[in-house]
């Protein structure tokens, strides 16, 4: 427990390092851009405006606040999908970096995930303002739960990336593997429907998908305005845990081999 | 006070082959047990051997020995890149690794944004590269880039910011492992000056060369590496002697 906690603050040493990162690789990703930061936003309304707009006008789907449901999940499911398709590589592409510089492995992970962080608040935030200005959201007492919500996704999220920044390393195919397991999991998320609307059978297997709890902690304020249960938040409670400690066990006993395997 | 200690140090090196099989090779090979067995094995050596020294200060340790001895996996152990897979390294005092120039660049972020990035990488804080900011850029001489991203630059321009920024500091404990010369005639001969005052300025040090005479010039003990093993320990004349006789099997 105590070396969980001292891995975080010999890391948190090297904060400049993270920040540096992120807001430089900001920088980078919409240089020459006429319109930059608004295309964080615009990208995700086109893109998932479209797929709304089609599916919903299919009878099955036509469930109450379709657009608030599916803006909402798509939106935090992209936020996972792009972490965690990356992750495979932060090892790989920091190659350069890690064979000539002694910085704890951990530093170049939290930089990816404050990254991509940074990116979803942005688009995250305006998208449920603008929302709410046209109905879909609502912003009431309940949203202040919004960010743990978001803290527990965060976690969770960490954990499977320790993992797979691990094993992306020694198993190279993983790269090809998770976009396409990602693809899978969207489809497998109660994003583009409701877990109402699926036969029985299927609303098993989405509830042994744990993304469709992290989905539904931070609906619960701003598409229905209500405060998480508690049985809700105990569930993402326990999978951010064991995810984050699985993560953490891997990277442990595996980060000085990573070196040799680049 | 400073202090590098080294205890015992060994490190295993795997070595992984880049040999793939294919689906049904995998297969295959799966149901036989004998060459499953050979399959998951990597194969390994020690690339340092029970290395042991300590360094107080004052002491100027020279490092010698053919290629592959182990030199630059020494000097990476001691500045933590890579861990020991036994033994301990301690080390008191802040370290500044000279080991390969450029070691934190960046093409896509610009000059400035490498200088600061590789100055928190090496434990700096914001305030102490303003300081030294002014003086890198004038160092290197490229006052009109630097706001240009890295892939810009010509490859002199690279190597001078690198150099610039690798050379800013001045640590207590040096670990240098030979330069590579970049620029013109001008720029060497200044990248020379600095780091003979580097040189001069550091409490303790530790270099890695194949150049006997600036090794004889500034250390004043030596370890001969080979194999991964320390076969000379001691003073630095005997121990180019030595070197020079019984490990490069060279005359005079």
């Amino acid at each position: 427990m105590f070396s969980i906690v001292s891995d975080y603050k010999e890391a948190f040493k090297y904060k400049y390092v993270i920040g540096s990162f992120v807001s430089s690789n900001l920088k980078v990703r919409y240089r020459r851009s006429v319109l930059g930061y608004v295309w964080t936003v615009l990208v995700p309304i086109f893109q998932y405006g479209v797929i709304a707009i089609v599916l919903s006008q299919l009878a099955r789907s036509a469930a109450e606040n379709y657009f608030g449901n599916f803006f909402s999940g798509a939106i935090l499911f992209g936020f996972f999908s792009a972490a965690v398709s990356k992750s495979t590589l932060v090892f790989l592409s920091n190659e350069h970096y890690l064979k000539k510089v002694a910085i704890p492995k951990l530093v170049y992970i939290l930089s990816d995930v404050f990254y991509e962080l940074a990116n979803f608040l942005i688009s995250f935030v305006t998208i449920v303002l603008v929302g709410t200005a046209f109905g879909i959201f609502k912003v009431s007492l309940p949203v202040l739960f919004v960010p743990v919500g978001l803290i527990l996704f965060v976690v969770f999220i960490l954990g499977i990336i320790k993992l797979l920044a691990v094993a992306g390393v020694f198993f190279r195919d993983l790269k090809y593997i998770v976009p396409v397991l990602m693809q899978a999991t969207f489809f497998m998320s109660p994003i583009a429907y409701t877990i109402e609307q699926m036969p029985k059978k299927f609303q098993i297997i989405i509830a042994l998908n744990p993304i469709y709890y992290f989905l539904e902690i931070i609906r619960r304020p701003i598409v229905h305005g209500k405060m998480p249960e508690v049985e809700l938040i105990m569930i993402c409670l326990i999978i951010s845990i064991s995810s984050f400690l699985i993560g953490r066990v891997f990277l442990k006993k595996f980060e000085n081999k990573v070196i040799f395997k680049l | 006070m400073h202090q590098v200690k080294v205890e015992n140090v060994r490190l295993e090196y795997l070595k992984f082959t880049d040999q793939i099989y294919t689906f049904k090779e995998y297969v295959t090979k799966l149901f036989s047990w004998k060459t499953r067995k050979n399959m998951s094995k990597v194969s390994s050596f020690y690339a340092l051997d029970g290395i042991s020294f300590t360094l107080n200060d004052g002491d100027k340790l020279g490092v010698i020995g053919l290629n592959g001895a182990g030199k630059s996996t020494l000097l990476k152990v001691v500045c933590g890149i890579l861990q020991p897979t036994e033994g301990v390294v301690e080390v008191q005092g802040n370290m500044q690794p000279l080991i390969e120039v450029g070691a934190g660049f960046n093409p896509e972020f610009t000059g400035r944004e490498n200088i600061y990035l590789n100055g928190y990488m090496l434990g700096f804080n914001k305030i102490q590269i303003q300081e030294k900011e002014k003086e890198v850029i004038e160092f290197a001489g490229i006052d009109d880039f630097i706001d240009t991203p890295i892939k810009y630059y010509s490859s002199g321009m690279v190597a001078r910011l690198a150099f610039a920024i690798a050379t800013s500091i001045e640590p207590e404990i040096l670990v240098f492992d030979e330069m590579i010369s970049a620029g013109d005639i001008s720029f060497i001969e200044k990248a020379k000056k600095r780091i003979g005052e580097l040189l001069e300025k550091a409490k303790i040090m530790i270099i890695v060369s194949h150049d006997l005479t600036l090794i004889e010039d500034i250390v004043d003990r030596v370890i001969v590496l080979k194999n991964g093993s320390v076969v000379y320990d001691g003073e630095t004349t005997g121990g180019i002697q030595y070197y020079k006789r019984e490990v490069a099997k060279v005359e005079g």
